[in-house]
């Protein structure tokens, strides 16, 4: 029991210190900004067809059962802004959050742990080139950028899929449709839930890059690393999402 | 030439991501950027919960928005936007009204008449009741409520006073039960009753009458016997008189009674008023014939002062006397058998 | 060049180094031999500052590296290099950019001049034409020799080999060997080897050091090595299976 709450205090301990490493070497020079463009290609570029596939059919679904239980109260028009609202400030982050954890969480920590038991973080140093810098900081920035971006793009393909659904199946009226998702959604609705994406960003890449930091034992080493770092920066996601909810509509 | 391709899909990316989230962001705000309107300030000293971006109406047409609000010295200053082409009057009446179930507060504005009000005007809004207040007033009228309840509890209160209620009302009932099963019971002695008196009565009146011819006709005799037997007569007159005025009296204690009783029973002997009031003025009718008789007994005068000088009539007069004496002394002795049947 | 002083180095509970002296000249290839585990990796790290002593002094040129900052060890490291046991070639990068990174990343030189150094280097230890490969398409041989490659691209003044002939068959080692003596006289370096590999310390080494128990027991050229008296070296040098080393 006390050697887990050490072990819990310890991860808690180096997670904050990697974050806080990883804000010095970003403002501190050299900057390079070249690792930055491939490491936005694959966090938002790639994730996209998968992020898009995901909002279209939340947005869908969630239409389907809104309609469903709101037709028993002769309510149906609110549907689109019940998939608009839930889109822009809940599904659209939380969603995009955990699927980069899946892909870029996992694959950020094989990366690096595979570089750590294969001696490739040492022979950076011996480079004289910070592995913090060199790996983690270009994938925290580029990440803080694309996921809200990608955020963007689910909130929106989210409401399309949810509008397709409710004008073409349930025949709601679509200037009624339309009207009525504006109407329940507010600028801040769609602003806070691109602020929870950026802390999401943060979540996935730190806890990433700490897992991936602290491999050890070879290429077992690195599928444990991977496996925890997809679930605790879920886990953080989910968690810290009710929190920044809180925050931000206090 | 790969990190050409990457930085160019990465642009592309960022740069349509950020006008989604312009459009997004302008569709949310309901495309006030693009339309153009003026400010008003209203205030209130109350605003019932009211919100920034509710909703301002012109005679039921939304027309613009809460755009701000603050409190300055003693009320709260609403900024309204509103759609330029919309234009409020002087007797514009601003109330806060409340939209659906969720209880969304609003802006109502009436049309009013008269002059138009110019942008950045100051008005004052109509406050709505104040919810507090409501409930303030309902709290101390429940407060009094409480209060007379308490005071009716404590009067009602003793376990003494709840057993001696409940013993008043179960009498109450009690004789209520026993007055209606009475009345059930005797109903058709009632009936009879009052026929029978009825008869009575009406008969009394036939024989009265029949009594006042023969003494009618006897009366020459009877004046003759007049003289011999002035004392007798004399005597007879007082007692006749006696009798007749305590018949009358009796008569009129009976009808009085029987008005009485009329009148309490009303509902059951509605079929008898017609009969009641016959028999009442049957026994009016008599006791007048009676009252004449005795008058001209009294007087001496006519037939009965010729009845006085007959000597056959004179005995027979004496008879008569004798029988009215005994009869009148029979009513004395008994006077209810007037009432019923012989 | 390098004196190292009373080193300590433990991992929780196990103590690897317990008290450790060296010193290593000039120009000199040094090669400590050991049992594997018995810390010579760590020794490495130590010099080059990987990783921290709990006690003890490195002193490089005059300058106590166990002191120093991140920032000022980075300096310092400018001239070191190292050749690490699988090469610990970067697999997200092609063959040529491994090779020229150390310049790519600190200097302001054009690619394509960077990547004329880089053929040159490939050159010397023996490679051509594999700059555009990924390093999953070499074999350990030609990995260990683009690692090399590597590590004489930032121009050191001192190379670290970690069993620099592990894991390949013994003609390709034979000729790694031959490339480290190569290397030292043409480039006037100072090296240090760790290996458990006999007949390559004997024929890389100018003198050899031998770690056992967290020390240094004997230091001394290959013949002296050789002509031991120690029991301890004498058992590792011939691979006896019973001495004081198996019995202990």
């Amino acid at each position: 029991m006390g050697r887990k709450i050490a072990y819990f205090l310890e991860e808690v301990g180096g997670i904050t210190s990697l974050f806080w490493q990883i804000i010095l070497h970003i403002v501190r020079p050299p900057f390079k900004g070249k690792y930055i463009i491939s490491q936005m290609l694959e966090i938002g570029v790639n994730t996209l067809p998968i992020a898009s596939i995901m909002a279209v059919f939340t947005g869908m679904v969630l239409a389907v059962q809104t309609y469903i239980k709101l037709r028993e109260f002769n309510a149906e028009t609110v549907v689109g802004g019940v998939v608009a609202a839930s889109m822009c400030k809940e599904l659209g982050p939380v969603l995009t959050a955990i699927i980069v954890a899946g892909r870029i969480g996992s694959s950020t920590t094989a990366e690096i742990g595979s570089m750590k038991v294969t001696e490739q973080i040492d022979a950076l140093e011996t480079l004289a080139v910070n592995p913090i810098k060199q790996l983690a900081c270009p994938r925290f920035i580029a990440s803080l950028i694309m996921l809200p971006c990608l955020t963007i793009y689910t909130d929106l393909i989210g409401i399309l899929g949810g509008y397709a659904v409710g004008v073409y199946r349930f025949s709601i009226c679509s200037s009624i449709y339309v009207d009525n998702s504006i109407s329940f959604v507010s600028p801040w609705d769609i602003l806070s839930g691109l602020i929870k994406a950026f802390f999401f960003g943060m979540i996935i890449i730190v806890i990433g890059c700490y897992k991936g930091f602290t491999t050890i034992g070879g290429a077992k080493g690195v599928g444990k690393a991977t496996t925890s770092s997809v679930v605790i920066s879920s886990i953080l996601i989910l968690v810290s999402n009710y929190f920044l909810t809180v925050l931000l509509y206090q | 030439m790969i990190r050409l391709g990457a930085k160019v899909h990465v642009g592309l990316m960022v740069s349509i991501s950020l006008l989604i989230l312009g459009f997004l962001v302008i569709m949310a705000g309901d495309f006030r950027l693009f339309k153009k309107g003026y400010e008003v300030r209203v205030y209130f000293s109350y605003v019932s919960g009211l919100k920034v971006g509710a909703p301002v109406r012109l005679a039921g047409m939304e027309v613009g928005k809460v755009k701000d609000m603050s409190i300055t010295d003693s009320k709260v200053e609403v900024v309204l936007w509103i759609e330029e082409g919309v234009c409020l009057r002087k007797d514009s009446k601003v109330t806060i009204g409340t939209l659906g179930l969720i209880g969304e507060k609003y802006i109502e504005i009436s049309m009013g008449k008269g002059e138009r009000i110019p942008p950045s005007a100051k008005i004052l809004g109509e406050d709505p009741v104040s919810v507090a207040e409501i409930l303030s007033k309902g709290e101390s009228v429940a407060h009094k409520l409480e209060k007379a309840m308490g005071t009716l509890d404590s009067m009602l209160g003793g376990e003494e006073t709840k057993q001696k209620i409940s013993l008043i009302i179960e009498n109450t009932t009690k004789v209520i039960h026993n007055l209606n099963e009475i009345l059930i019971e005797n109903r058709n002695n009632l009936k009879g009753t009052l026929n029978t008196l009825n008869n009575t009565l009406l008969t009394v009146s036939n024989n009265v009458d029949r009594i006042t011819k023969i003494v009618e006709g006897t009366g020459k005799r009877v004046d003759t016997i007049f003289d011999e037997n002035r004392e007798d007569i004399k005597a007879t007159c007082n007692k006749l008189r006696d009798a007749s005025s305590r018949l009358e009296h009796e008569i009129k204690e009976i009808s009085k009674d029987l008005r009485g009783v009329i009148n309490d029973l009303q509902e059951i002997v509605v079929t008898n008023k017609q009969t009641v009031s016959t028999t009442i003025s049957n026994l009016k009718k008599a006791s007048e014939g009676l009252q004449l008789i005795t008058k001209r007994i009294e007087d001496g005068k006519g037939p009965l002062a010729k009845l006085l000088n007959d000597e056959k009539i004179g005995e027979d007069l004496s008879l008569v006397v004798s029988d009215l004496k005994e009869f009148t002394s029979d009513l004395k002795r008994n006077p209810w058998k007037l009432l019923r049947k012989k | 060049m390098i004196t190292i002083t009373n080193l300590w180095k433990g991992f929780g509970e196990n103590q690897v180094l317990k008290g450790l002296n060296l010193s290593i000249k000039k120009g000199e290839i040094m090669v400590i031999i050991g049992q594997s585990g018995s810390g010579k990796s760590v020794l490495l790290k130590l010099i080059i500052g990987l990783l921290k002593p709990d006690r003890g002094e490195i002193n490089i040129s005059g300058c106590d590296i166990t002191k120093l900052s991140d920032v000022e060890l980075q300096k310092v490291r400018l001239k070191f290099s190292m050749l690490f046991q699988e090469g610990a070639l970067f697999d997200s990068m092609t063959v040529g950019e491994n090779v020229g990174f150390f310049l790519l990343e600190h200097t302001n030189k054009p690619r394509h001049e960077i990547f004329k150094i880089v053929k040159e280097k490939l050159k010397i230890v023996g490679l051509e034409g594999v700059e555009d490969l990924s390093p999953s398409q070499l074999s350990g041989g030609m990995r260990k020799r683009v690692a090399l490659a590597r590590a004489i691209a930032t121009s050191p003044e001192i190379i670290l080999y970690d069993e620099p002939t592990t894991g390949i068959d013994p003609i390709m080692g034979a000729s790694i060997n031959h490339l480290i003596r190569e290397l030292q006289s043409h480039m006037s370096l100072t090296s240090i080897a760790v290996t458990h590999d006999m007949k390559s310390a004997y024929q890389i080494g100018d003198r050899l050091a031998m770690l056992y128990d967290g020390k240094i027991i004997e230091v001394g050229t290959p013949k002296e090595i050789k002509s031991t008296q120690n029991p301890v070296v004498h058992q590792f040098i011939t691979g006896a299976v019973h001495g004081p080393i198996t019995d202990s």
